[in-house]
């Protein structure tokens, strides 16, 4: 027997039939695409999180202020909201940690807030990082023009902003924003740099590019802000994050009372997100993949149709030598060659749709799903393909010939 | 062919003491009772029989189709009583060729595919020597601008010499034809007697089951069951 006859034939007999063969399909269809298309969607977070993660920069420990970790080991909110305001964390504590030397790299405090910026052209509200000059290595913050500020200025309480790079678009079009003045809260700053665009914050979190970046020293005097938000600790190499930690733990414990503080590692965070987005995109997966189920049972009804609706068929072929094995194999291809089919179609839609979302939300579709969909079909036409074809197999050439 | 024939024909098949039995709701009806005879190389025999009369269920045990209760069936001096499904259609494919009452070609199919169609079943089937094959049986059968064509788009004669020629394709040892010109008018039916006459003089063993005196009278062998049993079988 000639498989690729067989073949040939089960895709004629699909194409006779195109209406039918098409709804046939169209749960496997649906099936397929959302399983696509959910899978690229969380597929697609998961790339934008670590994203994120990397623009934070690398190795790096955050020492804030509070309780964050709860008894039951989860995230504290309450305290944390309570810690912003209450912060315990002091300028001097960097110098403390600095002392205790390897593995601890470079240590910097951070102030966050929000503040209005006014420019002759308008005004603008953003958030107020305020930290000292080690900030611009240690989060990976480049000034794309001019500089970012340093030591010198932290030291002398210079009143410099480095702006990002949607304000110096909106407020500044048109002009050299360096050496310009902008007005933080009614206090006047000289420009001294432009921070490259970092495109990010469209999803959820802090509009990064519409940050003013300033000497932690300045906002101290000048704004008044003065409750310290977080220390950010840089770690010579990932392996030393554990002891890293250890080692300022120690170190804050002397100064601070334990509910005072808290240190978190990123990388810890990233897993915690990423184990969540997983196991999210395997459950949309799976309650898709209950219409992929359905699909499976249309195909079965369909094939079933068509073993009756060919009994003669059958009969003819068994009488000219076909064997119950020939006549199985048939109505498998061609239960299979119907899912894949419908498998194929729903990849693309899968794909498509995936694309389509992509210009207002994270979405990737990854090469294993595409192929796990493309086997899951192909099963599924032979799985639900296997009961029809036995009963076609087993039909009496003679009753076949008689059916009429 | 004739010169074998006169000293000494050698048997296609042998029934011995055949006997099919069917439950129907506790009763075994016998619709063949101990049947023996034997079909010679180049023989054109006609079973014939009233409806009911067995002479069916004696074809498909004959053709392979159905399997005895009782009795010994012999195909080329080979003991085919006791075949698996799948034996019985492997010699069916290779052995044995069927042309039917209602021509049983598949619909929407070419007559060059429907006569192809027992190849693909076939052990070692080259597609292009087969088309070959086909191509040249269409032609002899007078269906040479006819390949391309669907058994709708044919007249019931053609699709009756359609269906001869696939009965031909894997050069079979005996062909069984039921009631081949049972749907067919009196013109066609004529000509497809001539066509199985003319292939029996080509030398082709060739058994038509049939109700129709007119059509057993072409044969020269006549076997006449009733009742499940042999009550007749003459040379003419």
């Amino acid at each position: 027997m000639i498989i690729s006859v067989i073949a040939g034939s089960a895709v004629t007999s699909i194409l006779r039939n195109k209406t039918r063969s098409f709804l046939t399909t169209l749960g496997v269809v649906i099936g397929v695409a959302s399983v696509i298309l959910l899978t690229s969607i969380g597929n697609g977070l998961t790339v934008f999180v670590e994203e994120q993660f990397e623009n934070l920069g690398s190795n790096l420990l955050i020492v804030s202020p509070g309780d964050l970790v709860n008894e039951e080991g989860g995230f504290n909110q309450e305290a944390a909201a309570l810690s912003l305001s209450s912060s315990k964390l002091s300028l001097s504590d960097v110098k403390a940690l600095e002392r205790a030397g390897q593995p601890i790299t470079a240590v910097t405090p951070v102030i966050e807030g929000s503040g209005e910026f006014r420019s002759p052209q308008g005004k603008r509200q953003g958030i107020i990082i305020a930290s000292g000059a080690e900030y611009t290595t240690m989060r990976n913050t480049k000034a794309e023009k001019g500089r970012f500020f340093s030591t010198g200025d932290v030291n002398a309480s210079r009143k410099s902003a480095v702006i990002g790079s949607k304000i110096a678009e909106k407020l500044f079009a048109g002009q050299d924003p360096i050496g310009a003045t902008i007005t933080i809260n009614r206090v006047k700053f000289e420009i001294i740099g432009v921070v490259e665009k970092k495109n990010d914050g469209g999803f959820g979190g802090p509009d990064i590019d519409s940050a003013i970046y300033i000497p932690i020293t300045t906002a101290k005097s000048s704004l008044g802000l003065d409750k310290i938000s977080y220390h950010l600790v840089q770690v010579d190499s990932k392996n030393n994050i554990p002891y890293a930690k250890q080692k300022i733990e120690a170190v804050m414990g002397k100064r601070l009372n334990e509910e005072d503080f808290s240190v978190t590692d990123q990388s810890e965070i990233l897993k915690t997100i990423q184990t969540i987005l997983g196991t999210l995109t395997a459950g949309l997966a799976g309650i898709a993949a209950i219409s992929l189920l359905v699909g499976g049972i249309g195909i079965m009804n369909i094939m079933l149709v068509a073993v009756s609706e060919r009994t003669r068929e059958i009969g003819l072929r068994k009488a000219l030598g076909a064997t119950p094995n020939n006549i199985l194999i048939q109505f498998l291809i061609e239960s299979a060659v119907l899912s894949t089919l419908g498998g194929l179609i729903g990849i693309s839609l899968g794909v498509l749709g995936a694309v389509a979302i992509r210009a207002f939300f994270p979405a990737d579709p990854a090469v294993n799903s595409i192929l796990l969909a493309f086997g899951v079909s192909l099963m599924t036409g032979l799985v639900f393909g296997v009961f029809p074809a036995k009963k076609a197999a087993k039909l009496s050439p003679i009753e076949a010939l008689r059916y009429e | 062919m004739s010169t074998l024939k006169a000293s000494k024909p050698r048997p296609v098949l042998v029934l011995s003491h055949v006997s099919k039995n069917y439950e129907l709701d506790g009763i075994t009806i016998g619709a063949v009772n101990n049947v023996s005879l034997t079909i010679s190389e180049g023989e054109l025999v006609a079973i014939t029989g009233p409806s009911g009369s067995g002479k069916s269920t004696l074809m498909h045990i004959m053709g392979l189709l159905d399997r005895q209760s009782q009795g010994k069936v012999t195909l080329d001096n080979k003991d085919v009583s006791n075949l698996s499904e799948a034996e019985a259609a492997k010699l069916r494919n290779k052995y044995v060729g069927f042309i039917f009452q209602q021509f049983n070609l598949l619909t929407k199919t070419s007559a060059l595919e429907n006569v192809l169609l027992p190849t693909i079943y076939s052990d070692n089937a080259s597609t292009s020597a087969d088309k070959q094959k086909a191509m040249k049986l269409l032609t002899s059968l007078g269906l040479s601008d006819r390949f391309k064509n669907t058994p709708g788009q044919l007249s019931g004669g053609q699709q009756q010499r359609v269906a001869i020629a696939r009965a031909l394709i894997n050069d079979p040892r005996i062909i069984f034809a039921d009631e081949p010109t049972g749907n067919l008018d009196s013109k066609s039916g004529a000509e497809v007697v001539e066509i199985l006459t003319n292939l029996n003089k080509e030398g082709k063993t060739i058994v038509i089951v049939t109700h129709d005196p007119e059509l057993a009278r072409s044969a020269r062998r006549i076997i006449k069951v009733k009742d499940g049993r042999v009550v007749e079988d003459r040379l003419k």
